[in-house]
């Protein structure tokens, strides 16, 4: 350097003190909004109010505001399903490492805490836009009177409430002692310091304050939003969940009295792509999936459940995660009278082996519409064939596939656009549905002991499965032709879906892949244990690889000898369970706070989030 | 503002023959930063399909919703850079070329988005002036101009550059937030008070565990250890328990290295004798930290990829069992497996964990990962012939001359080039992270070898 550098530093400050001041009289500039991205003023009228309320229900399920990967599925199936007995993460042994970690009860490594912090992020998110709808009501209402009617306002706070009471729902499942956040809240660093059943609490009150206000229909007429009975079915829940059986069972009873809800006639239309059964009687809170609806990567669709598919050889070409566990398949095997063999023998989970069509064991015809095996048509697909890579890797998980959440080919519910689009589809996503409601009615009729009206409950949940099986679903394909040649010559087998034959009290079909039987408890309940066990194992078979499970073993405080015996068991089948063997715990009893909103909510009033006991 | 002194002019040295010429300079300065993000000092709504708009009816067509996507600030306002450096220049004897200097800057009001808590929804979190970072550096140049017989001149140049970096404030509550690229749902990379930007974060490996109480009591003989349930076994990577609590956990991550080097340091040589030239550049980089984010795929086989070639012979292995032993058959429902697990260590120095499908602990982002990023490259290299005018009649002069670039690195980085590019990484208002994402090794395209001969001549 020499003196002509130091001149230039000089005159380079001086200019750079003169740009200054040019930019800071464009300080207008700043402030003006880019394109394509709204202010409040512009967002202050009932377009606004109703578009930050489709966007809180859009938070059912993953988002791209989320992001992420399936922490955040709105069917909690790594949560729910994944870390009970129900299934295995799948795929193979090295895909999607934190959901392994799920799978083992290593909750608290790395890869875990950022899965767990995809959950936290979408619940909260989601009672952000919750509120957020809140704050703008009150504001158009304030500042533009005329512009929302009345009856209108107040189902659109009823129905922010409600969802709002539901994300917090999801968030006190998962963690027990969480924050509550309502409309006003400025500091979002708030403590976890209230009691779990505080939490309740204030997911009740949001319940009932939005109860008193919906409309009893769907505003609108448009299916998917929430109304007065649904956000009484949803109190019943809470209740049921937080134990407390009394008040559940008026809740619910009264929901059941409205008729507003029905079970479908049979069980195929539940889990199903063909639209006429989409928000149909049995849906009290589902996520409304779409496709080739514009968004170009069909990302409105099932996005949380995109890779529990088959695998390559199948039509839907990948990912092989969410497959159901041997215990869960056994655990669908029927005695002479088509009850459940798991309830009076011990020895129901023997079969170690890959449970293929056969008629020799009988079984609920739910396990065919639950879980994929091979040799037995997969809805309307053909047949599920492990060996021919419809499994990514059966050595290590297992010859099993999810079923529920694949929509039938015939639906046209798959997506034309999207990575893998043959695994994108409007199989709109139940969160609670009516034979819910009615099994969790049915706990807390045993739990006041009107054994008999559990029974009714559990006897229509099993009329209503003994309606239809799994038919050939094809005439046409090949390999259903050569394997079961009255597939094309028997119309009566011919449906994806066919009739069983009823008898009193018994439904039974005989196909070539299976023989199907249910029975009805035709014994009055006497025994309260008996009729306990009798629900929980009707609530595994009806909801099983739902996402319910493990929370549903939690609160029936059996968490620990029900999943630590699974894995006694279930390591010798699949190996990689080993590593699990005892590792249920008390501390298990809640997932971990993800470790970052720890770090992000210091300074926080009242200290901020502190981590659950034993993590 | 700048003050200079020309020793050189000074009577005490004007006579002298040895400086040829000195300087003292002085610099202090305040400038301000005006690279404020568009529109973010409003609270921005915005919807998109995907994220925002929902089939209500499901009936298959969606409608339109919106969400907060950015929170503003109106009070935002420019970065200020406060400098002061002192350097001196010499040059002795018309041959020799000495500079240095010394800087201290310090940023304040600095412009970024500190993450805010996921219970505010996932908009932006708004720009604020809060952020406070201190550079301290020192610059060496030293040129040299020599002669070795008639015709013969050769030159060097040698630059060499150290500098500090530290976080000193985020905003006065929050010590840290992470990098903006998560790779495979965990960051390498934290910004943290104290520490220099973008520093690499993890638990830190120290070896593998020797055998199963050592796995048990955290490898440190901790008594109330639970590390076992956390997923520690003989022949893992071993952990430290930072925080203390019996358990290996998110919670016990810590920096555990930089991406910024101790010294770069660049050298020419040139040298002309006759008609041949010969010029040389070097580069060297030394106490850089690299992230291989690859081993996450060539040690640990996620999506089962190809591994590195000696992974089976210099693994961790083990004088005895270490797996599930299922119940024998016939057992009873619900007899328990055992997890007998008598085997040791046997080689402490392997340069991989043990061999195991069912590892997910040791694969959490971890030292483990981090590499020296220590090189030294032949940047250029070139060698030429100056063709005297008039040798071809129709051609005035002419050059030939062959060169090479990077024609070799030494270095003992395993991983396919130390020279990382600068990660193209944009923020939420488009400004440039890369900064904050420094040194991970993602498997980017290593630099070419190139040799290129050439004539150079007009006609």
């Amino acid at each position: 350097m020499n003196t002509r550098n130091w001149h230039s530093l000089v005159t380079g400050t001086a200019l750079l003190m003169l740009v200054g001041g040019v930019t800071n009289s464009c300080k207008d500039f700043l402030d003006q909004a880019p394109q394509g991205a709204l202010d409040l003023s512009t967002l202050t009228t009932r377009t606004g109010v109703e578009g930050l309320l489709i966007a809180a229900y859009r938070s059912l399920d993953h988002n791209n505001g989320v992001g992420g990967n399936w922490g955040n599925a709105g069917s909690n199936w790594v949560w729910g399903s994944v870390a009970s007995d129900d299934a295995y993460r799948g795929s193979s042994a090295n895909d999607q490492p934190p959901i392994a970690d799920v799978e083992v009860y290593h909750w608290n490594t790395g890869e875990a805490d950022t899965y767990l912090n995809e959950k936290w992020t979408g619940v909260f998110d989601g009672v952000a836009r919750c509120n957020a709808t809140l704050r703008l009501l009150a504001k158009v209402l304030q500042e533009k009177p005329s512009e929302i009617s009345a009856s209108d306002a107040a189902s659109i706070k009823g129905e922010a409430l409600f969802l709002r009471a539901h994300f917090e729902f999801e968030a006190w499942q998962m963690w027990g002692k969480v924050p509550y956040y309502f409309e006003d809240d400025v500091d979002y660093r708030k403590p976890n310091n209230m009691s779990s059943d505080s939490v309740v609490k204030l997911i009740i009150k949001d319940l009932d304050d939005a109860r008193a206000i919906l409309p009893s229909a769907p505003r609108s007429g448009q299916a998917g939003r929430a109304t007065k009975f649904k956000a009484m079915a949803y109190k019943g829940r809470v209740q049921v969940n937080a134990g407390q059986y009394a008040a559940g069972r008026a809740t619910l009873q009264e929901v059941v009295d409205s008729a507003k809800f029905a079970l479908e006639t049979s069980f195929d239309h539940v889990w199903t792509g063909f639209p006429q059964f989409a928000n149909g009687k049995e849906t009290i809170l589902a996520y409304n999936a779409s496709v080739n609806d514009g968004q170009p990567n069909g990302d409105n669709g099932n996005w949380g459940e995109r890779l529990n598919f088959p695998y390559s050889g199948s039509p839907f070409k990948c990912c092989g995660f969410h497959q159901p566990s041997q215990n869960l398949v056994n655990f669908f095997a029927v005695d002479d009278s088509g009850l459940p063999t798991t309830l009076t023998n011990p020895n129901w989970n023997a079969n170690n082996s890959n449970f293929v069509a056969n008629t020799t064991v009988a079984v609920d015809p739910r396990l065919d519409w639950t879980v994929g095996r091979d040799h037995v048509p997969y809805k309307d697909w053909g047949l599920h064939e492990s060996g021919s890579g419809w499994v990514r890797d059966a050595l290590y998980s297992g010859p099993y596939s999810p079923k529920k959440n694949v929509h039938e080919k015939a639906s046209g519910a798959q997506s034309k656009v999207g990575w893998q689009p043959e695994q994108l589809n409007a199989v709109h996503l139940h969160i609670f549905r009516y034979a819910d409601l009615l099994l969790e009615l049915a706990e807390a009729e045993v739990q006041a002991g009107n054994l008999e009206n559990a029974r009714t409950i559990v006897n229509q949940i099993r009329a209503r499965a003994g309606q239809m099986a799994q038919g050939c679903g094809t005439t046409t394909d090949s390999l259903v032709k050569a394997k079961y040649p009255t597939c094309a010559t028997d119309p009566s087998l011919a449906g994806m879906a066919i009739p069983m034959i009823h008898q009193t009290n018994l439904d039974s079909l005989r196909t070539p892949w299976a023989l199907y039987r249910i029975g009805r408890y035709t014994t009055p309940w006497t025994d309260q244990q008996f009729a306990w066990t009798a629900v929980q194992l009707e609530r595994r078979l009806e909801l099983a690889m739902e996402g319910h499970r493990f929370f549903d073993l939690r609160r029936w405080g059996i968490a620990d000898t029900t999943i630590n015996s699974y894995i006694n068991v279930e390591q010798a089948r699949r190996t990689y369970l080993a590593v699990a063997v005892g590792g249920y715990a008390a501390r298990h009893r809640e997932y971990p706070i993800p470790s970052v909103q720890i770090d992000l909510s210091v300074g926080g009033p009242g200290g901020g989030l502190v981590q659950n006991t034993g993590w | 503002m700048g003050v200079g002194w020309r020793l050189s002019q000074e009577s005490f040295l004007s006579g002298s023959d040895l400086f040829s010429n000195a300087m003292l300079r002085f610099g202090w300065g305040i400038t301000g930063n005006q690279n404020i993000p568009n529109g973010r000092t409003v609270d921005l709504y915005g919807g998109e399909n995907g994220d925002t708009f929902y089939d209500i009816g499901g009936t298959g067509s969606i409608q339109t919703g919106y969400r907060l996507q950015s929170l503003g600030n109106p009070d935002l306002k420019w970065e200020e850079n406060k400098s002061v450096n002192l350097g001196f220049d010499v040059e002795l004897k018309h041959r020799t070329n000495i500079s240095v200097d010394v800087y201290n800057r310090t940023t304040d009001n600095l412009l970024f988005p500190p993450a805010l808590p996921a219970t505010a929804g996932v908009a932006n979190p708004p720009y604020v002036n809060i952020g406070k970072m201190r550079n301290r550096g020192i610059e060496v140049s030293l040129g040299y101009n020599g002669t070795i017989g008639e015709g013969k001149l050769w030159n060097m140049n040698l630059t060499a550059t150290h500098y500090n970096n530290e976080i000193l404030q985020i905003d006065g509550v929050s010590t840290s937030f992470f990098g903006p690229i998560a790779t495979r749902n965990q960051n390498a990379v934290i910004n943290q008070v104290g520490q220099p930007i973008g520093s690499f974060f993890g638990l830190m490996a120290n070896g593998y565990y020797t055998d199963s109480l050592d796995a048990a009591q955290c490898g440190t003989g901790d008594p109330l250890g639970k590390c076992w349930d956390d997923g520690a076994r003989p022949g893992r990577i071993k952990f430290v328990d930072v925080n203390g609590d019996h358990h290996i956990t998110a919670a016990d991550r810590v920096v555990i290295g930089s991406p910024h080097p101790d010294l770069t340091a660049g050298l020419d040589l040139g040298l002309r004798w006759g008609q041949f030239d010969v010029s040389a550049t070097f580069f060297g980089s030394f106490g850089n930290k690299i992230f291989d984010v690859q081993k996450y795929w060539y040690v640990f086989r996620v999506f089962d990829t190809n591994v590195r070639n000696d992974l089976l012979t210099n693994s961790a292995t083990l004088d005895g069992q270490c797996n599930a032993v299922p119940p024998p058959p016939g057992s009873p429902t619900g007899t328990p497996g055992t997890y007998p697990c008598p085997g040791k260590l046997t080689n402490p120095g392997a340069k991989y964990p043990r061999v195991d499908v069912s590892d997910d602990f040791s694969k959490q982002y971890s030292s483990y990962y981090i590499e020296d990023g220590t090189y030294v490259r032949l940047r250029s290299l070139q060698i030429a012939y100056n063709v005297p005018a008039g040798w071809v009649r129709w051609i005035p002069a002419a050059r030939i001359y062959v060169q090479a670039e990077n024609l070799f690195t030494i270095t003992g980085y395993e991983g396919l080039d130390p020279s990382l590019p600068a990660a193209n990484i944009q923020g939420n208002s488009q400004e440039d992270l890369r900064d904050q994402y420094r040194g991970v090794d993602r498997g980017s395209y290593p630099s070419n070898r190139l040799i290129s001969f050439g004539i150079s001549t007009s006609f």
